[in-house]
């Protein structure tokens, strides 16, 4: 009984010494929801802090395309905000920011070529970019985000981020090559579909659904459907009521609540 | 054996301990968010935003790895004691500019890019006004080309065509121009649907490049493995038809494009067409097939062919005869890229070109065959993120055959002059080997050193040539530069033959010293940039050898370029100043280059009325090159002709040289069409070709007995307008 209890007492000291020390890295659950509730505030640094995270997890799995994938998709986001800035500053540090995060999802496709979210990502991301070129850009860019959306849509026809990004990209385009806010509106509500078809227990990144609705009402405004454009953002605060960006921001364009009315 | 198990968790390093840090840069600003990992064990945190972190780890010693964006990665060997409280400072370099884009490389002088390997892109080409979309052309817009003519032959700062290496994909490529032997060439055969950037640089470059003396234009062309487009463009005076296809997608993809230029309906339409016996026309075909066999590996084939024939009424000194030229260029091409270990960059290439062009002019003619082969293998090897050890062989081999009859007397091309019938034959075998170091030497400091070595087989000779180029950026907008370097190029092979002329014939060289300073900022950029070339070993005529290496030279001058943005207003404005001089051939003193063009001016801008409307402008100056006067006549009764008698040397000027170009573009899209999808980005543009009709002087003729100066005039002598169209799917 002795020599078992001495056993024991040896195990669990060896136990105590092999568990992990805390401080492991922040789970890519819990960067995944720092990086929602950063861009639900509309707060750079706190993207910024999320995609630390991410990073962080990559140095430690390299071979992780997701990893890769969602350093991308914060940059995409913290481009997308500086991009918005009033500093002309800002201006480089978003086209760096875009640059890393091509860089970033470029990687994460090396690791895994068929991955219909990177490759739209990707797309997104040379959209964003267009705003740091030429419009004689536009012509090699363009061809090369619809390469990316077209083999995305091929490997997953119901990926609701594929269309998201189709929805994005098409409504910032010039009318001349096909944008504008009407095309897009039909992208995007192909994503709302998409998004509700999902099913939930699927493995992938989960985020955007409200970004659809954010992003379908600012296609209905651009059209001057003031009512309709309410309804999606409503819909959009319904999903997620944590949205600062459509509550003070987009409702704002639409009579609707404030960040001040809330 | 309990106690023993014991013992061993006691006397296991593997306290817990915690380590506190911070993460600054050189001033002791915190920054933000970097990311710092422990791999071994695992472990890994995120910096808050001052800077600050804490990790709980094992006592004992760790490599602890901490990266945030624009610093360069640190690893830090550190010694965590199981008491430890203090809080550690962990210092970063600012890396916001890597190593490969700062552009150390002088005379580079990119509109685009933020690397040194994209001087100019595909969208550059298209878009210059003036440029009929040709990449060398488009060129000639840059700062560093001082052409005395409207050809598309890269004239380097005072060096001729041939003292200017072309790649194309890695490998050299002889003669890429169309009507080469009417103008020097006047467009390229390269289409630039193909192209996806070119680098070029007018001096001081690097070591991978041998076997010129004064400039580099390496072409990449476009590489993508999962395009799916179709192109189809067309203007007065040719159509072209380019597709990129992904045959299985991330895989295999075919790029692929075929041009023909029929400028007939142009000439008719500007009443110029009595001045062809055969009009000109061009075709050239790229065929490129692309396969990645690995997340790494690539192999590509390419086979690239160009024609062109012409028959055009020409004039020169006492004759007036039918140039007829028909030409043809045939490239094929195997590169393989890989990455080893993870970093180190492989990449391969063998090449066979074949050329051929028959040329005849009244009594002469000429019949030029050239064989080329060469193979390159290039190593690029990041060391760390400041240094980056290139290295490579390159193995060529030109063989050049020409046999024709030639004029006995230079002064006399009449129809019934005296010919001299020569076949000329050389064959030169011209391994080398270079190694070249990219680092980041201290702080700002950045520097290229390299040297390469090649032997020339006919006089088993080797040539040294070491380079260095260093970068100071003083701070984010000014970065100031100097170059230096030492150049061999092997002598013109006609020079070389065994009978009319000399095998023994020596490398020309030249040493290069530059000095440059640039200021960039988000609106645009300045550069200005001082060189001075050194030539030695020119090829001169010999009386007992025919030719030897007794001729110099010298070049200097200062090339400024000014680019900017502002709202929807864009363009640059480039000058170039030359003093160029030379003693070759039957020079007899040192007299100015013929190509040197003392004074180029070019202005470009662009302004984008709309989304889809732009208004593009160039005005090109250049102060006229340098030519022989003839000065009087003697009359020769045996041969019942008068005879030049010249003036020095390159000692009258031809008059300025001026043309504005003007371009209208429209973008739009064409809509579904049934089975046909939406298009992309398509432009229709007209484009007024020296609107001003100024008729610029090209070169002088005279009459029988050279009492009168005749001006045979530009290709592009009076207004033209050019309409066209770019399709894209």
């Amino acid at each position: 009984m002795r020599t078992l209890r001495s056993f024991a007492l040896a195990l669990a000291a060896l136990a105590a010494v092999a568990r992990p020390l805390a401080a492991a890295p922040a789970s890519q659950a819990e960067a995944e929801r720092a990086l929602q509730q950063g861009v639900n505030h509309g707060r750079l640094d706190e993207i910024l802090a999320a995609r630390a995270s991410f990073q962080t997890l990559a140095n430690l799995e390299p071979r992780s395309a997701i990893l890769f994938y969602w350093i991308g998709l914060a940059d995409w986001r913290a481009a997308g905000l500086m991009t918005n800035s009033k500093d002309s500053g800002q201006k480089d540090a978003a086209r760096r920011q875009c640059d890393a995060g091509l860089a970033a999802v470029g990687h994460a496709l090396t690791l895994d070529p068929q991955s219909a979210e990177a490759l739209a990502l990707e797309a997104g991301l040379l959209g964003l970019s267009t705003r740091f070129h030429s419009a004689a850009d536009l012509m090699s860019l363009g061809a090369k985000m619809e390469a990316d959306l077209d083999r995305a849509r091929g490997i997953a026809p119901s990926n609701p981020h594929v269309h998201l990004f189709d929805g994005i990209d098409t409504f910032h385009k010039p009318a001349f090559v096909g944008g504008g806010a009407k095309p897009a509106q039909a992208k995007l509500a192909r994503a709302i579909e998409c998004f509700a078809a999902q099913d939930s227990t699927a493995p992938g990144p989960r985020w955007g659904v409200d970004d659809a609705f954010a992003w379908a009402g600012r296609a209905a405004l651009a059209l001057a459907d003031t009512a309709g454009a309410r309804r999606c953002y409503a819909r959009a605060l319904e999903l997620n009521p944590d949205n600062r960006w459509v509550r003070a921001v987009l409702m704002s364009q639409v009579g609707g609540p404030t960040a001040a009315s809330r | 054996m309990l106690l023993a198990i014991a013992a061993l968790a006691t006397a296991s390093p593997a306290q817990a301990a915690r380590l506190a840090g911070r993460v600054t840069d050189h001033a002791g600003k915190p920054i933000e968010y970097a990311s710092v990992t422990i791999v071994a064990l695992k472990l890994g945190t995120a910096c808050d935003d001052h800077g600050a972190f804490t990790l709980e780890v094992p006592a004992g010693r760790h490599r602890l790895d901490v990266a945030q964006l624009g610093y360069e990665t640190a690893h830090f060997d550190i010694e965590v004691a199981d008491s430890a409280s203090d809080v550690r400072t962990f210092l970063l370099r600012e890396a916001a500019v890597p190593v490969d884009e700062v552009t150390v490389t002088a005379s580079s002088f990119g509109k685009t890019g933020k690397s040194e390997g994209a001087v100019i892109r595909r969208s550059d080409v298209v878009g210059t006004p003036g440029g009929a979309a040709d990449v060398f052309q488009a060129l000639r817009a840059l700062p560093g080309i001082n052409a005395p003519n409207e050809g598309a032959a890269v004239y380097v700062r005072g060096g001729d065509p041939s003292e200017t290496l072309i790649r194309l994909d890695g490998g050299e490529i002889g003669h890429p121009y169309h009507y080469e032997g009417a103008s020097g060439g006047l467009f390229s055969s390269i289409d630039s649907y193909m192209l996806k950037s070119a680098f070029f640089s007018s001096g001081g470059f690097g070591a991978q490049y041998g076997g010129v003396l004064s400039g580099v234009l390496d072409i990449e062309t476009q590489d993508p493995l999962n395009l799916k487009t179709v192109t189809v463009g067309a203007n007065l005076a040719g159509g072209n038809l380019s597709t990129s296809w992904a045959l299985v997608p991330d895989r295999l993809s075919v790029v692929a494009s075929v041009a023909h230029s029929v400028p007939a309906l142009l000439f008719d339409i500007y009443g110029t067409s009595s001045d062809y016996e055969t009009a000109p026309s061009s075709s050239n075909s790229f065929l490129k097939l692309l396969g990645r066999y690995s997340r790494t590996g690539k192999l590509t084939l390419g086979y690239l062919e160009a024609h062109d024939k012409v028959g055009v009424v020409a004039y020169y000194l006492n004759s007036s005869h039918v140039f007829d030229d028909i030409a043809v260029n045939r490239l094929a091409s195997v590169q393989w890229s890989d990455v080893i270990a993870g970093a180190i960059s492989l990449r391969g290439m063998a090449s066979l070109q074949r050329y051929e062009s028959g040329s005849s002019y009244g009594p002469f003619g000429e019949h030029h065959r050239e064989r080329n082969g060469q193979a390159n293998l290039d190593l690029s090897w990041p060391i760390s993120e400041r240094n980056t050890i290139t290295l490579g062989a390159n193995l060529r081999r030109h063989d050049t055959h020409l046999v024709g009859d030639y004029p006995a007397d230079s002064t006399n091309y009449a129809s019934d002059a005296t010919v001299h019938e020569k076949d000329i034959h050389s064959a030169v075998v011209y391994p080398g080997v270079y190694l070249e170091d990219k680092l980041r030497v201290w702080g700002p400091i950045y520097a290229t050193l390299g040297a390469r070595a090649d032997h020339l087989s006919p006089l088993d000779q080797w040539t040294y040539d070491p380079r260095a180029a260093l970068a100071w950026r003083v701070d984010e907008h000014q970065t100031v530069r100097v170059a230096v370097g030492r150049y061999h190029q092997p002598a013109d092979p006609r020079f070389q033959d065994a009978v009319y002329g000399n095998p023994r014939l020596g490398p020309l060289a030249a040493d290069h010293a530059i000095a440059g300073y640039e200021w960039k900022s988000e609106f645009g950029n300045l550069r200005v940039e001082a060189y001075h070339k050194d030539y030695r070993d020119l090829v001169t005529q010999d009386s007992v050898t025919f030719y030897s290496n007794q001729g110099y030279g010298s070049a200097r001058g200062v090339d400024v370029f000014l680019q900017g943005t502002y709202r929807w207003l864009s363009g640059w404005v480039s000058y170039g100043f030359l003093d160029a001089k030379r003693k070759e051939l039957d020079d007899p003193e040192e007299v100015r280059s013929a190509y040197g063009v003392r004074h180029s001016l070019t202005l470009v801008s662009q302004y984008l009325a709309t989304s889809s409307w732009s208004i593009g402008a160039r005005y090109t100056y250049a102060s006229g090159r340098p030519f022989t006067p003839v000065i009087g006549t003697s009359y020769d009764a045996v041969e019942d002709r008068y005879l030049p008698i010249y003036g020095p040397h390159h000692s009258a000027f031809m008059p300025d040289y001026h043309r504005l170009d003007v371009r209208l573009t429209r973008l739009f899209a064409l809509p579904r069409y049934g089975s046909i999808r939406a298009s992309s980005a398509c432009a229709f543009y007209v484009e007024g070709i020296n609107v001003l009709g100024i008729h610029n002087v090209l070169d002088y003729v005279y009459n029988e007995d050279y009492s009168i100066r005749y001006r045979t005039e530009s290709y592009f002598n009076r207004a033209m307008l050019v309409a066209g169209f770019s399709l894209t799917w």
